[in-house]
């Protein structure tokens, strides 16, 4: 790992101007930006780190009337093993238990999870080898490339700094994106609330739409009746450490009159399967309309030959999570 | 039971062989951290190296500017290819002749090429690395090798790796057997990338006519990684030694033979000092990496001890190359194979890789037929996909061939795979012997026992959760290597019997098996035997796992067995000594016990030594010898079947079985159990028998399930090489391998013991249960994604 100036932030302020005063980024738990800094990803090598662990108070997790609030460094293994969130919330319980490896969520955080920068193996290659549009750069190397992994629903668009519009296929991997996003969860940072369908984005060595020093809070979580009736299953090649190829949160209101499901691993954003709410929405599942459910979720799906058995998941773990819900 | 040179090979009563739970010597430094590996090793007032790789597949160096790193505070020097340091340096760990230690040409990506920076830290070097300016000309790559079977592709390897000189008949076999030949007199000659080994064996018209029908098939073999969890690295510096001419080399970490490295520097032995005895996991992968035979280099050109560690992406070395082969044979309607036709596309790797995993073609099973009528045609293409250090999984692993083509008659004819298996192998003497091989016979006989064997066709199958049930079943031959040679000392002194090895402690816990061997054959305990690690020692561990354990600890035997002779000639000796000493008196000794005996007469047992007639006459070995006695032994153990006849002759046997549920819509495969069912001969130590079975079924699982070195292919750059994407299975992914060891006493080795590693590695036999399950082939990696792409392909979904 190259050298760099380490700072422990008092505030969220003080690290804030820190972060935006450029050449520095932003650590909690480290499970992101660690490995990335050893393997030297980044175009412009950070002059320093700033701590945010050392900010007392931001791990809280708390019951505030009907909302469930979570500090942006409350770790993994925290959420995973709290009473508040296993009755209130418990598919993030679920999520957050089952992410990467017991070791590692002891240390990472929910804040770092879902601003955690894309897993594309070309984005991650050591030694930035690959100038890829996520880093400023000119093309995506994935679309020709070896793209087994990235996104069945095609590509995002987005402009560099410089305004030039550049496109990347790489997915959105966050273990509780998909379960924040059904639990229509808001995201408080240092200027903002943002809500559930507008937090994640794609830019330049970015995954959420945080302009550059605005950090994340704490994420509120309503509970709300689609929390307690929801279900949550990821998909991966390996049974520990591994990111989930597709990951899958589905929540229905007491009533069924709206179902919510939305998929990680298959886009660059987490995915809303609008279609499959459709048609779930007011009824009650069966055997018949989990399989149109799990279609529809798939439905719009453009993949490559490489990562076509992504289609074949979305439509098989939908509806065998609906059928669970029967 | 297998008639044994050498002493005890017909020895009944065991009383520490084959003993249970005898401890790891070294489990202790192992289980707390005390264990030091290369990456541990740090020296006072060292400096820190690292060595510039490449980005490319394929690239030249033209120049480095290297202003800027120098400017970096604490950068100490940066050292390129052209430095008269790496000039005229030996390759290890073979040898050959001497050359460029360091070149500006790499040929994979990764590739270690053209400068050295040291620094005064890790990081400044990292630093300096990044600060350099490289001049780089890309080169043409092969990365795909189905692409670069094109001869009229421009080459890739330099002149300096011209293989005409690689043309002639083949090495032969203690046996006459003949054996390896990189290309045959009559080959095509080499062009562009592309080379070409044929060899033809029996009368393959005679044996198409034989045929009522044939039988094509593919079998893919994808090349995974060999990769060592402990980062490769070495610290070193130069003394001056008053006692000994010449400056000492003292290198630290880098676990291996003291003679490699020492012959890699032109020094005698003794100018070597080596610290490090630790080297952590890998599979028969001998090869030092630069990162441990850099630092001496480094070190004398700058006056400091040297520290070179290699990061776990910089260990993603080639283990198994890529294979591609087409199968053909002549079946006759009873199931019986008349010909053998395989035509194998391989991969050949970067220049300098092992060519065991290229040319090895006698291991891979055909010879356990009946059927003499094989020809084998090798395409070998020069590729930029990895290099290969020295390993050996080419054997078993490429054995697979006569699983799947084994499966698929027993398929046609809607009959057991054993079945098939049974009737195609021949008798333990020959091709042509008819007879049954007893060791197989047990073998499936256990094997069909434990697994409730009940054969079903493909596809036919489910499990009451709704998922496909496949099963399969291989067999191979034990393996024991006798081609190297070993060399073993024991001395004896102070009453305690010292076996001093260099180690290096691997995963075989090789020492305990020889210590235990020792014990058995002086009438020792196995704490008896005083085990010093010292560099200086010849004897070492590395010996290739089990196989290599068998042959060595014959050696072993041959040694205690002279150990004890002496030291019984001691004690006879002894006898007729009547006075002790001290000082300028001199005292009348106690007559003893054992006098009017002759050495014959004597033998040890439980720490004592005894009149074989009387065996109430017993005195402590302290007691009954207090001289001083070495032995030593070396030399070759015993011709080996598996050695010399690869398959011709077939004495131990193993068989592997496997079960999976397949989950059809998501492709999901769970190994619901894997068996192995071995004639090891003789059990030495089941501990390390049994690690050595769980290790080899683990690296099979997980080649099968999930494991594959995945390149870019418009740039040839390695896209997973890092713990995380590379994928090797965790202990939740994989079943625990029920084992099931028997000793018939059939093999070649020490008590008519076998090894077990290298046979039990293989490429298909998760890969035909999946088939059994499904009624499809995926080519291995059978991860999802590939099995949802198969399944759709076979119309299963």
């Amino acid at each position: 790992m190259r050298p760099f100036n380490h700072i422990n932030a008092n505030s969220l302020d003080t690290a804030s101007e820190l972060v935006k005063s450029g050449g520095a980024v932003a650590i909690a738990g480290g499970g992101d930006l660690l490995p990335a800094l050893k393997d030297n990803i980044f175009p412009e090598y950070p002059k320093i780190v700033v701590n945010l662990k050392s900010i007392p108070g931001l791990d809280y997790i708390t019951l505030d009337g009907d909302t469930l609030k979570i500090g942006a460094l409350a770790t993994l293994a925290d959420i995973a093993r709290s009473p508040l969130v296993q009755a209130n919330a418990p598919i993030l319980a679920r999520a957050a238990g089952s992410a990467s490896s017991p070791s590692l969520r002891e240390t990472t955080t929910i804040g770092g999870n879902v601003c955690q920068l894309p897993r594309c193996w070309y984005f991650r290659k050591l030694n930035n080898r690959f100038d890829c549009s996520r880093k400023g750069g000119g093309q995506c190397f994935a679309i020709m490339g070896d793209n087994r992994y990235h996104s069945v629903f095609g590509g995002a668009g987005f402009n560099t700094d410089a305004g030039e519009k550049r496109t990347c296929i790489a997915v959105n991997q966050s273990e509780l994106a998909p379960v924040l996003n059904v639990l229509t969860a808001k995201f408080v940072t240092t200027g903002r609330v943002i809500g559930n369908l507008d937090f994640f984005g794609v830019g330049v060595l970015t995954t959420t739409v945080l302009n550059r020093g605005e950090l994340l809070k704490e994420i509120q979580i309503p509970l709300t009746d689609f929390a307690k009736n929801s279900r949550y299953k990821r998909f991966a090649f390996r049974k520990s450490i591994d990111f989930p190829v597709i990951n899958l949160a589905i929540a229905v209101n007491s009533d069924r009159s709206q179902y919510h499901i939305c998929l990680g691993g298959v886009a660059p954003t987490p995915y809303i399967a609008l279609k499959a709410e459709e048609l779930l929405n007011g009824k009650t599942i069966t055997p018949e309309l989990a399989e149109a459910a799990g279609i529809a979720a798939a439905e719009g799906a453009k993949p490559f030959e490489a990562n076509a058995y992504k289609v074949q998941l979305i439509k098989t773990l939908v509806k065998r999570e609906l059928l669970t819900m029967t | 039971m297998a008639d044994l040179l050498g002493a005890n090979g017909t020895r009944e009563k065991f009383r520490v062989v084959g003993k249970p739970n005898i401890p790891g010597l070294t489990s202790y430094a192992l289980a707390t951290g005390v264990a030091k590996f290369g990456a541990d090793y740090i020296a006072p007032d060292m400096l820190f190296a690292k060595i510039l790789r490449s980005p490319y597949a394929h690239a030249r160096v033209l120049n480095v500017d290297f202003s800027e790193a120098l400017k970096i505070p604490g950068v100490v020097d940066v050292i390129f290819w052209t430095d008269p340091i790496f000039k005229g340096i030996a390759p290890n760990p073979i040898g050959g002749a001497a050359g460029d230690y360091l070149r500006n040409e790499a040929h994979h990506e990764g590739a270690e090429v053209a400068a050295v920076v040291v620094a005064e830290s890790e990081g400044l070097c990292d630093e300096a690395l990044n600060a350099l300016k490289v001049d780089w000309e890309q080169l043409p790559f092969i990365v795909d090798i189905e692409k670069g079977s094109d001869p009229a592709l421009p080459a890739i390897r330099g002149p300096e790796y011209d293989e005409s000189g690689t043309y002639g008949p083949p090495m032969t076999t203690a046996d006459g057997i003949a054996w390896m030949a990189t290309h045959y007199p009559d080959d095509p000659r080499k062009q562009g990338n592309v080379g070409w080994s044929t060899k033809t064996e029996g009368d393959m018209e005679a044996g198409w006519k034989a045929a009522d029908f044939t039988l094509e098939y593919d079998v893919n073999l994808h090349d995974v990684v060999s990769l060592l969890p402990n980062p490769q690295a070495s610290v070193a510096w130069w003394t001056e030694n008053a006692y000994k001419s010449g400056e000492t080399l003292r290198i630290e970490g880098a676990v291996g033979r003291r003679g490699a490295v020492a012959t890699m520097y032109g020094l005698p032995n003794d100018n070597v000092i080596q610290e490090g005895v630790f080297q952590g996991g890998k599979y028969c992968d001998w090869g030092l990496r630069m990162a441990q035979e850099i630092t001496p280099l480094l070190s004398k050109k700058l006056g400091r001890p040297v520290r070179c560690c290699n990061t776990r992406e910089e260990n993603f070395d080639m283990c198994v190359n890529e294979r591609r082969a087409h199968v053909k044979l002549g079946v006759t309607n009873e199931g019986l194979i008349t010909a053998v036709d395989d035509s194998s596309l391989i991969d050949h790797g970067a220049p300098n890789s092992s060519e065991m995993t290229v040319y090895d073609r006698d291991w891979n099973g055909y010879y356990t037929l009946k059927c003499e009528n094989i020809t084998q045609l090798y395409t070998v293409v020069d590729s930029n996909r990895g290099f290969m250090h020295t390993c050996g999984q080419f054997v078993p692993y490429s054995w697979d061939m006569i699983t799947v083509g084994l499966y698929l008659i027993a398929e046609k004819f809607g009959k057991d795979p054993t079945e098939i298996a049974r009737l195609n192998l021949h008798g333990p003497d020959s091709q042509r012997d008819l007879n049954l091989v007893p060791s197989f016979e047990k073998c499936l006989e256990e094997g069909k026992k434990e697994m409730n064997w009940n054969w079903h066709a493909a596809g036919t199958k489910r499990l009451p959760d709704g998922r496909l049930h496949g099963a399969s079943f291989r067999y191979q031959m034990c393996p024991r290597h006798a081609f190297l040679s070993y060399f073993t000392k024991l001395e004896y002194r102070g009453g305690v019997v010292h076996f001093p090895t260099q180690g290096p402690v691997a995963g075989w816990f090789g020492t305990e098996c020889f210590t235990m061997i020792a014990a058995e054959e002086l009438g020792l305990n196995f704490e008896d035997i005083v085990v010093d690690y010292d560099y200086r020692a010849e004897h070492t561990d590395e010996a290739g796992g089990s196989d290599g354990v068998t042959g060595h600890g014959w050696i072993v035997k041959e040694c205690a067995n002279l150990l004890k002779k002496r030291i019984l000639e001691a004690v006879i000796a002894d006898t007729l000594v009547t006075t002790s000493r001290f000082g300028p008196m001199e005292f009348p000794k106690a007559p003893s016990p054992f006098a009017g005996y002759s050495a014959e007469d004597l033998d040890l047992m439980n720490g004592c030594v005894i009149v074989k007639a009387k065996p109430e006459i017993s005195v402590p070995l302290a007691q009954a010898c207090t001289a001083t006695v070495t032995a030593d032994y070396g030399g070759n153990s015993p011709k080996s079947a598996w050695a010399t006849q690869f398959g011709r002759k077939l004495d131990t046997m193993n068989t592997s079985w496997c079960e999976v549920a397949v989950d059809i819509e998501t492709g999901e495969v769970e190994i619901l159990k894997y068996l192995v069912v071995a004639d090891v001969g003789k059990v030495i130590r089941r501990t390390s028998l049994e690690s050595q079975i769980d290790q080899v079924v683990f690296f099979s699982q997980g080649a099968q399930l999930l494991e594959e070195y995945i390149l870019d292919p418009a740039t040839g750059v390695k896209l997973n090489a890092n713990m995380l994407d590379y994928r090797r299975p965790t202990t939740l992914d994989v079943p625990l391998v029920s084992k099931d060891i028997l000793e018939t006493r059939a093999g070649d080795g020490a008590y008519g013991a076998s090894g077990i590693s290298h046979n039990l590695a293989n490429s298909h036999l998760i890969i035909t249960a999946i088939h059994n399950a499904t009624g499809v082939w995926v080519d291995p990696p059978a991860t999802p994604d590939r099995m949802i792409a198969a399944l759709a392909k076979g119309g299963k979904l």
